[in-house]
């Protein structure tokens, strides 16, 4: 009996090794399977049937042909399975959120455009101060009618192409004015339904194509009727439907970069994956192993590689911010810095008050401004006093200093600093938000309150409503506390709900009784001009338009300032447009411009571009001291 | 036996269709659709256009269903022979973009919020890891379980009972999300043991599932997030075994077998233990199959790609072939586990018959 169990057991016990035993990786050195596709030279029997002329017999003759054929063939390669990143620079990261895509003409979150902004090359991008900068463009002109813009691209930069199976990095061919058309048509194509695509409605042709049923037979006409032609290998010339200043900074987002098509079309959906892509920046993408890890490593063949330091950038999808936060502070990160997640809220007391962590806290503005909106079609916010008054009533400076700690900057304009035509500078405009002193904003408010009618807020009955988020929730509060100090006799409610119901309630057609009296929201810059911010949000025929705002004078400022070129006519424009939006009208209470809050080793030195985000070739890492420091 | 099985099986297949519809129809029932926002923003009318006609949200419901589950061919083919069903021309027009092969043959269908992804692809590399967690999560919760709680039923009353309940207690009252920092605190950070986070096995794995157990790497970064899962389950399984075990050994074929001389640890181990784990298999099943599809909390906290967050975002995301697919996998594991739970009966007590 003893024995019988006992055998049965070891030979599970074996079984497991076994298995165990297979599943482990191959020894070293590695091999990897690969399928490679060669040429084979192959005999073939072919019968052939011949009718002889005139007479009714059928000949059948085997001939023997030789032709060659492509085979796939599965060879196994050895790589070389020591540490591959010895001897380089590497700068280790954690990443927020797996990226939904690195396709240019589909990515619309801040993640996946931080990658993609590396691994490619926009005609034009943007510098530190947020100016725009020829990048694949050499130089530009526009006709004189403001209509033609032409394009003057570099003949040498290349695709290339990362090789998995031995890591080597080789050109593929150069970047044509035929890819940036093929970019520009891929994301128009209604059946690519790029997010984004309504970005490039300003090109002639565009939206009509993009709204196009595939279907239909004038389908074709659409497609040639846009705006975009090829004049060489290195020319292209765009047609705008109208006068258009800001446009090179449109051919500076990603869904009008270069793409290749031959790719493209080769791996459909699966273009993207590690392997398959061939890009054409500062870097290319090494591994892609979704929701766990990405890297990508230096491209040698690149117009300014000499210049790239880093070598290799990338790290774990850790979407938890206190579990990045460990990995940092026991120096496996490098950096604490996704574009979305900054150091956790809770520790930044801490930061702030620790020695060494302050010294590598960064602060950086960033192009995005939190604000309250409220329903101006909804009673009582319809009276622009009562909006006033409740836009006055909050204390900017204290909300930054004790509820969202990241020195961000109170905010009285729509547009941030940093965007053509903003007026953060201009305190004629929105002062009545950030007076020096508080109690000053605060009796002007309970002024104001009590001249539209509800002095103390007497028969106010208020509803503030926010997306679910523990960070909304608690800067709700805070205001709502502001707001029942300052009008005491008025009821003030929060209500939440959940980001895609909430998005359902706030769209400009929901009927007003479903809608709450304020609601919160952000806005950041697609691309850094107040056409973006004033025309494209508050425009009262725009979908963002949540606080029906609806103001004619307004929506003919902003109509005008997209189509003059003169930049200070449209500086001029915009300032009206703030005037009208922030200062008479108080359509919305701008709440702070955000900004960038991050951690960098001290061996780590870095540049932050405010729109075209992080370019990490222009970093550079000590390794020493990072070796050093993790005691290797 | 074996016509029991298939009996059983086949019984499942309505349950699983008429569940994959209730999913279906209470995610579209949902204010709010995938493609009204893109972050902070919402999209022009044009835009979700495009976008739910490429994912054929434009179709009428029960054509977007069919298209699920039967395929885009055989939905097709049904509208090309009977064209005067309602919303036919819709399903003609939109039968150009593929999106799905169908349920039946195994394609989930094509994620909405994760661009040119496949469900199939989300699932073939998230549900392989979220499985080896809980594996060894379940190995530790029983492990720790069993024989705390045979302890507490063998020493009623004593103080191995007492320390073994407040053991359980304090494992069921701690939650993960507490636990799991607490541990990142005291092993890397402190001792130098064990990774913060990420997973250390990556595939390919034998069989499609299987870690290489052999190396470090892999009980590295699985030790943390599986004794943070176990525990709370160790308290489960341990306070159900303590119990059951405390009826059964005054159970009067318990005496008899005392009575005939047998030694306590075949009586405790053969007689008592094997009848007193029926209820313990009975939550097992369900409990197994819940953390081998993944827990969003313990996922998150450690940076795991398991399949957890899936069942979260993609509620919020209003991604509703994700969703969808993610629970049927779920409901199709849960059948086989109660399954196995009933054959397994079988086994501990041979009273049970099935015919």
């Amino acid at each position: 009996m003893f024995s019988k169990k006992f055998l049965a057991v070891s030979a599970l016990a074996v079984l497991l090794v076994v298995i165990a035993a297979c599943g482990g990786p191959p020894p070293t050195p590695q091999t990897i399977t690969v399928v490679e596709t060669v040429e084979v030279k192959v005999i073939e029997t072919v019968e052939v049937v011949k009718e002889v002329e005139g007479e009714t017999v059928t000949v059948i003759e085997t001939v023997e042909v030789e032709k060659i054929v492509e085979v796939e063939k599965i060879v196994e390669v050895e790589v070389d399975s020591g540490n591959p990143d010895e001897d380089r620079v590497v700068l280790d990261t954690h990443i927020g959120s797996e990226p939904p895509t690195l396709d240019p003409s589909l990515a619309t979150d801040t993640t996946s455009s931080f990658f993609i902004d590396q691994i490619f090359m926009g005609l034009t991008t943007f510098d530190d101060e947020a100016n725009v900068v020829p990048a694949l463009a050499t130089d530009w002109e526009v006709s004189e009618d403001g209509l033609v813009w032409t394009f003057n691209m570099r003949d040498d930069v290349q695709w290339v192409h990362r090789d998995p199976s031995n890591g080597e990095i080789s050109t593929v061919r150069p970047v044509t004015a035929d890819d940036v058309k093929f970019g520009i048509m891929r994301t128009l194509n209604p059946d690519t339904a790029s997010d984004y695509a309504y970005i490039l409605y300003i090109m002639a042709g565009a939206e009509e194509y993009n709204t196009a049923d595939p279907a239909s037979d004038e389908f074709a006409d659409f497609e040639a009727a846009v705006g975009v032609e090829v004049i060489d290998e290195t020319t292209i010339s765009i047609t705008v439907k109208e006068p258009a200043a800001y446009f090179p900074s449109i051919v500076g987002q990603a869904t009008t970069y270069a793409q290749p098509s031959e790719i493209i079309d080769l791996y459909g959906d699966n273009w993207t994956e590690a392997g398959n892509i061939v890009t054409n920046g500062p870097y290319t993408l090494r591994d892609w192993l979704h929701s766990a890890e990405i890297y990508i490593e230096k491209n040698p063949e690149w117009i300014m590689a000499d210049d790239v330091q880093i070598e290799v950038f990338g790290g774990p999808i850790i979407q938890e911010a206190s579990t990045a936060m460990a990995m940092y502070e026991n120096n496996e990160l490098d950096t604490m810095a996704d574009p979305g997640w900054g150091p956790p809220l809770p520790d930044m007391d801490r930061i702030k008050a620790d020695a060494q962590m302050s010294e590598e806290l960064l602060i950086a503005p960033r192009l995005c401004t939190y604000y309250y909106g409220f329903v101006n079609t909804k009673p009582p916010f319809d009276d622009p006093v009562v909006r006033k008054a409740f836009a006055a009533a909050m204390d900017r400076q204290s909300l930054i200093e004790f509820v969202t700690k990241g020195d961000q900057v109170p905010a009285h304009s729509f547009a941030p600093p940093g965007i053509y035509g903003n007026v953060a500078a201009d305190f004629s405009i929105g002062g009545f938000m950030v007076e020096a002193s508080y109690d000053d904003q605060l009796a002007q408010a309970q002024e104001w309150i009590a001249e539209a009618g509800y002095p103390n807020g007497e028969g106010l009955d208020v509803v503030l409503m926010h997306n679910t988020s523990e960070a909304h929730a608690q800067i709700a509060q805070a205001v709502q506390a502001m707001w029942q100090e300052a009008f005491p006799d008025a009821n003030i409610d929060i209500e939440n709900q959940e980001w895609a119901v909430y998005l359902k309630t706030m769209q400009p057609d929901t009927d007003d009784s479903e809608k709450p009296n304020i609601y919160r929201l952000g806005w950041c810059a697609d691309y850094p001009d107040a056409n973006n911010w004033l025309n494209e949000v508050f425009n009262s025929k725009s979908s963002s338009n949540y606080a029906r705002f609806n103001s004619p004078e307004y929506d003919a400022l902003v109509e005008e300032a997209a189509s003059v070129a003169d930049p200070e006519t449209r500086a001029e424009l915009y300032r009206q447009a703030e005037q009208i939006l922030i200062q008479d009208e108080t359509a919305i209470a701008p709440i702070y411009y955000y900004t960038y809050v991050r951690l960098y080793k001290p061996w780590v030195s870095i540049v932050i571009n405010p729109v075209g985000g992080d370019p990490v070739w222009q970093w550079t890492l000590d390794a020493d001291a990072k070796a050093s420091a993790r005691g290797e | 036996m074996l016509a029991y099985i298939i009996r059983r099986i086949l019984w499942s297949i309505p349950v699983l269709l008429l569940l994959t519809l209730t999913v279906f129809l209470m995610m579209r029932s949902l204010p709010g659709g995938p493609f009204d926002f893109v972050g902070d923003k919402s999209l022009p009318k044009s835009v979700v256009e495009n976008l739910e006609r490429r994912h054929h949200l434009d179709w009428p419901l029960a054509w977007q269903f069919s298209s699920y589950v039967l395929g885009d061919g055989i939905t097709g083919g049904i509208c090309t022979g009977l064209s005067f069903l309602p919303g036919c021309e819709l399903v003609q027009a939109g039968a150009r973009i593929g999106v799905s092969e169908g349920l039946i043959f195994g394609d989930l269908g094509m994620a909405l919020k994760l661009r040119g992804r496949t469900v199939n692809e989300l699932v073939a590399e998230s549900l392989p890891i979220s499985f080896q967690l809980g594996m060894v999560s379940m190995a530790i919760a029983l492990i720790i379980g069993v024989p705390l709680g045979i302890m507490s039923a063998l020493r009623q009353n004593s103080w191995v009972d007492y320390s073994s309940s407040f053991i359980a207690v304090l494992g069921l009252s701690i939650p993960n999300m507490v636990l799991g920092p607490l541990l990142i605190w005291i092993f890397p950070l402190t001792l130098g043991l064990f990774a913060i986070a990420g997973w250390g096995a990556r595939p390919p794995f034998f069989l499609g599932f299987i870690p290489n157990i052999f190396d470090w790497e892999f009980w590295k970064h699985a030790i943390l997030p599986a004794i943070t899962l176990g525990t709370a389950f160790s308290a489960t399984i341990a306070r159900l075994t303590r119990a059951s075990l405390l009826q059964i050994i005054r159970e009067d074929y318990i005496r008899t077998a005392r009575a005939k001389g047998l030694r306590e640890q075949i009586v405790v181990v053969r007689h008592a233990l094997k009848n007193s784990l029926i209820p313990v298999i009975t939550v097992l099943g369900p409990l197994i199959v819940a953390v081998v599809t993944g827990t969003f909390v313990v996922e998150q906290i450690f940076g795991i790609p398991g399949m957890g967050k899936h069942f979260v975002t993609s509620i919020g995301n209003r991604d509703y072939t994700v969703i969808t697919s993610v629970t049927l996998i779920y409901s199709v594991l849960l059948v086989t586990g109660n399954l196995m739970v009933d054959i397994v009966y079988g086994w501990l007590d041979p009273r049970i018959r099935y015919s």
